[in-house]
């Protein structure tokens, strides 16, 4: 009896994820399968996009990166649809659910906005949207529009509030041989996020933006700057500050934890460009991210792209490059007795930080081997170098992957 | 901070002369065409129509196009646009999901293409050079 039991564990830690899925797989084969008949009968469009990814590391454990040396679909595959209403001429509602395989990851409604065209060149959003942080943070779930099987990670692994709720204003300019979009946002976050797959729980007061991105021919530029105020940001993987606040208010050293503690504001720049011809591309990003804070570090990152198409072949290597600095942070408490568990506490907290370079090389492929479907193949080299106490790192991750969009 | 070598060789892709790539100065077996009530677009705002710039000016050009797989539409994207086929989807895969802009119309055939062009007047299409065009219509690229 015991045997069959063992016997059938196997399956049910297969069958207990799909269930934990089963709505937002089923909300979305019925949206699917009613998709022609609608685009014909109505102003209502749906499309969608899926992703199938599998990847694999050299080294367990690493922290570098996202695998292990077990394959695995879940980190990125995901099944997304979108549905398009319009209301009117110049108003519609746009909604987006998203079903990860990624259980850190929250499957559900990722977008849900009123587009409402102004005039010719003014378009206003207004409800759940996606963060404009960076060249690809709005279709950074649509694999099928970027080359590489996942963006550049010491970029975008700072893509904190993948959504939020709020309004996002597009102006659009025109000239002859030039064209500017204009794009400005504000609004709210209150959530979970989730960050080298640990989570936190974040409330914003406010987060806001401005971009300009500039096309002239074949050269797009784009520019942007990101402000925010952190309310309160409590990471489930450590001791919540409240909790501290309790060994550290009696003896009268509460300041210290006001002082650690994830809040206050923090300034996101970002500048991008890509130059695109028939048969190849560069395409880049530079990152600058400012805060407050003493327990994360800021950091600096780029990427670098170059891009070869032949015929439905795409060949592509990219240099990424992230360094890391924290702010000074020393155990200043006595060593008297009385205070040995919070200094060993607070001594814990200055151990966890850790900052350094980190730098990766990724080499991948990409055939659009049919209409709306592509398959990927990337391998990065990993090379991660502290300036805490962490062993320095090194990985190698293989990923591929099956893109689509219909 | 940057890696010389790849500052290099990004320079080096920058000033190669695309023999290949250049969509200027080729012999043309593609017409471009709208109504003659339309104005005389460049090669420029044809691109910024085709690929969804939502410039001024440039509103209610509805750009048709044929389907994935057609010759004239290759065509097209190679000698108008400058770009593959695969990268014209993927661009507008992110268009369209992050709620920017929305593809051409695709109309199977050049006969549909041709009746759409007829009766939506401002609206742009892509033939063979080759193509006898009503006197309705007109070339804007290429210009002769």
């Amino acid at each position: 009896m015991l045997r069959q039991f063992f016997k059938l564990l196997p399956l049910w830690a297969l069958i207990v994820p799909a269930v934990k899925h089963i709505f937002t797989i089923a909300t979305l084969i019925l949206a699917f399968t009613f998709t022609t008949q609608a685009q014909q009968q109505s102003s209502l469009q749906f499309s969608g996009f899926g992703r199938l990814i599998a990847g694999v590391s050299q080294y367990d454990n690493t922290y570098v990166q996202e695998y292990d040396s077990h394959a695995t679909i879940k980190n990125n595959s995901l099944i997304a649809l979108q549905a398009d209403w319009q209301i009117a001429s110049n108003l519609a509602l746009t909604s987006q659910i998203v079903g990860y395989l990624n259980d850190n990851k929250k499957s559900g409604l990722e977008w849900l906005y009123l587009n409402y065209q102004a005039n010719a060149t003014t378009r206003i959003k207004l409800g759940q949207l996606r963060t404009p942080f960076f060249n690809y943070s709005d279709v950074l779930d649509v694999g099928y529009a970027y080359p590489w099987i996942v963006p550049p990670s010491e970029v975008y692994a700072s893509y904190f509030f993948s959504h939020y709720d709020g309004i996002n204003v597009i102006h659009s300019v025109d000239y002859d041989d030039a064209s500017a979009v204009l794009e400005a946002y504000a609004g709210t976050f209150n959530g979970p996020i989730v960050q080298d797959n640990r989570i936190s729980d974040v409330e914003l007061d406010y987060i806001a933006g401005f971009s300009v991105q500039t096309t002239f021919d074949n050269l797009t530029m784009r520019a942007a700057i990101n402000i925010g105020k952190l309310n309160h940001s409590q990471p489930r993987f450590q001791p919540s500050f409240a909790e501290l606040r309790e060994y550290f208010e009696p003896v009268q050293l509460g300041s210290l934890i006001d002082d650690v503690e994830l809040k206050g504001s923090y300034t996101f720049s970002q500048l991008g460009f890509s130059y695109d011809r028939l048969d190849y591309f560069i395409k880049g990003e530079w990152t600058h991210y400012k805060h407050d804070l003493v327990l994360i570090p800021t950091s600096t990152s780029y990427y670098l792209t170059l891009g070869y198409q032949y015929n439905d072949f795409l060949f592509h290597i990219t240099q990424a490059n992230l360094k890391d600095s924290l702010k000074l942070m020393t155990n200043t408490i006595s060593t008297a007795q009385q205070y040995a568990m919070v200094r060993a506490i607070y001594q814990e907290l200055i151990d966890l930080r850790v900052s350094g370079q980190r730098h990766s090389v990724t080499v991948g492929t990409r055939w659009d081997f049919a209409a709306n479907m592509a398959l990927k193949a990337d391998v990065s080299r990993i090379s991660y170098r502290t300036d805490t106490p962490v062993p320095a790192t090194n990985d190698t991750v293989l990923m591929v992957g099956f893109e689509w969009v219909f | 901070m940057f890696n010389k070598r790849v500052i290099l060789l990004t320079l080096l892709m920058i000033g190669w002369p695309s023999i290949v790539t250049s969509n200027d100065n080729i012999s043309v077996d593609i017409i471009v065409v709208t109504s003659v009530e339309s104005p005389n677009f460049n090669l420029q705002q044809i691109k910024k129509i085709y690929l969804g710039m939502n410039a001024s000016g440039l509103q209610n050009k509805h750009a048709v196009t044929l389907p994935h797989g057609n010759k004239t539409r290759q065509l097209f994207h190679i000698k108008v646009l400058g770009l593959s086929e695969a990268r014209v989807r993927s661009f507008w895969a992110q268009m369209q999901f992050s709620g920017r802009g929305k593809a051409p119309v695709v109309l199977t055939t050049s006969k549909l293409t041709m009746d759409y062009l007829i009766n939506n007047p401002y609206s742009i299409g892509y033939f063979a050079a080759n193509t006898v065009l009503p006197p309705t219509l007109k070339v804007i690229y290429p210009r002769h």
